[in-house]
């Protein structure tokens, strides 16, 4: 999957990559490619831009933390993430169910 | 120069600077110790899309304060007129202590509240219409933050007539009243100067995303004629007759000629800053 078709739906996938705990930047990417089993094709530093974006917007929070001796930004779904992530999965699920539906 | 030394340069080149600047080369230079510089990306791309992407969400952010903002110094504004009543009642404009400082007093709290309310009402309206987006077109930002800064404008002129009013016009109004409302006004104009502060950091930040802005057609939430014009004599004629109204027999006619022209002057003066109509 090509970085382009990915925009509009990389916070979500940011936001789910949190779900289930606190992670830093390298952590999240990696947790979206194991998830994707390496489907999308996507310059690791665009994840930041997007990971900082979403703090300004009240979805995560970060805070620096010494993990294994080096100091790294921890990103944090905040309650208001969670019920977005929550909202925009619900949409996609309809959205894909549609899609599959026209497909098949 | 190493990567991170030219992602710096990069995000200085896009106005990003001082501790974000730093947290960011101290995230990056943290990721390539387990990564390489090929598989994060071109400094140059990293950067911009840093600016693309917090220009959106910081304009936006800057939009809602704004408004919060607009709307304590509103009711601050508000509270100051009915209280003109029980402070001696309204001086005649000319019995100012500098005639000229107490007209402009005058006309400020007149026209300021209406535009800043207008202003922040349109900004609130761009907000909410890009709300999903993650980089905005350069223009729908520059749209966002020109009706955020002339909402705080006026806003900030509103407060500073109200307690040049109360200065100009202290030997007809009560002691209480005059301090209560120069001091008031003043205070009020802080969280507006805040906010403002934040628009001018946004607005240094470089965005490239191509696209054209939207109209105020595209941010009203119900389909209406692409006519400029026509929706602002629509707003003119509403305004005048819910100042008919308001005014009574007495006051009203001439209130709803005086708000009528109102509309259509500030529409003429500020419609294209505003993105009410094109060039």
């Amino acid at each position: 999957v090509k970085a382009d078709a990915l925009r509009g739906h990389l916070d979500v996938l940011v936001l789910a990559a949190l779900r289930g705990a606190p992670a830093h930047g390298y952590a999240v990417i990696e947790e979206l490619r194991q998830r994707s089993s390496g489907a999308f094709e996507l310059a690791e530093g665009t994840v930041y831009p997007v990971l900082h974006r979403l703090e300004a917007e009240g979805l995560l929070t970060s805070a620096w933390s010494v993990v294994s001796g080096r100091r790294r930004r921890i990103y944090r779904l905040t309650r208001r993430g969670g019920s977005v992530l929550g909202a925009r999965e619900a949409e996609w699920r309809q959205f894909a169910a549609a899609v599959e539906a026209v497909l098949a | 120069m190493s990567y991170l030394d030219e992602l710096a340069k990069e995000l200085t080149r896009v106005g990003i600077r001082g501790r974000l600047r730093s947290r960011i080369v101290a995230e990056a230079a943290d990721h390539l110790a387990d990564s390489d510089v090929v598989s994060f990306g071109e400094a140059r791309t990293i950067a911009q899309r840093f600016a693309d992407e917090l220009a959106t969400a910081q304009s936006r952010r800057a939009a809602l304060a704004a408004f919060a903002a607009l709307a304590v110094a509103g009711v601050g504004f508000a509270g100051a007129w009915l209280l003109v009543a029980p402070a001696g009642g309204w001086p005649d404009v000319f019995s100012a202590e500098v005639v000229g400082l107490g007209v402009a007093a005058s006309l400020g709290m007149l026209v300021c509240p209406q535009v800043a309310f207008a202003a922040g009402l349109l900004t609130l309206l761009c907000a909410w219409r890009l709300r999903r987006l993650a980089a905005a077109p350069a223009a729908e930002v520059s749209l966002l933050l020109r009706r955020t800064r002339t909402a705080l404008g006026f806003g900030v002129a509103a407060m500073l007539s109200l307690a040049l009013y109360a200065l100009e016009f202290r030997a007809e109004l009560a002691g209480w009243y005059t301090l209560a409302v120069a001091i008031g006004g003043v205070a009020l104009t802080v969280p507006l100067a805040a906010v403002a502060a934040t628009v001018r950091r946004t607005a240094r930040l470089r965005t490239v995303v191509p696209g054209e802005a939207g109209s105020v057609f595209d941010d009203l939430p119900v389909e209406l004629p692409r006519r400029p014009w026509v929706l602002c004599l629509g707003v003119a004629a509403a305004t005048a007759v819910a100042s008919l109204v308001a005014g009574g027999a007495d006051e009203g006619p001439r209130n709803a000629v005086v708000e009528g022209a109102l509309v259509v002057v500030c529409f003429a003066a500020l419609g294209r800053r505003l993105g009410l109509r094109g060039p």
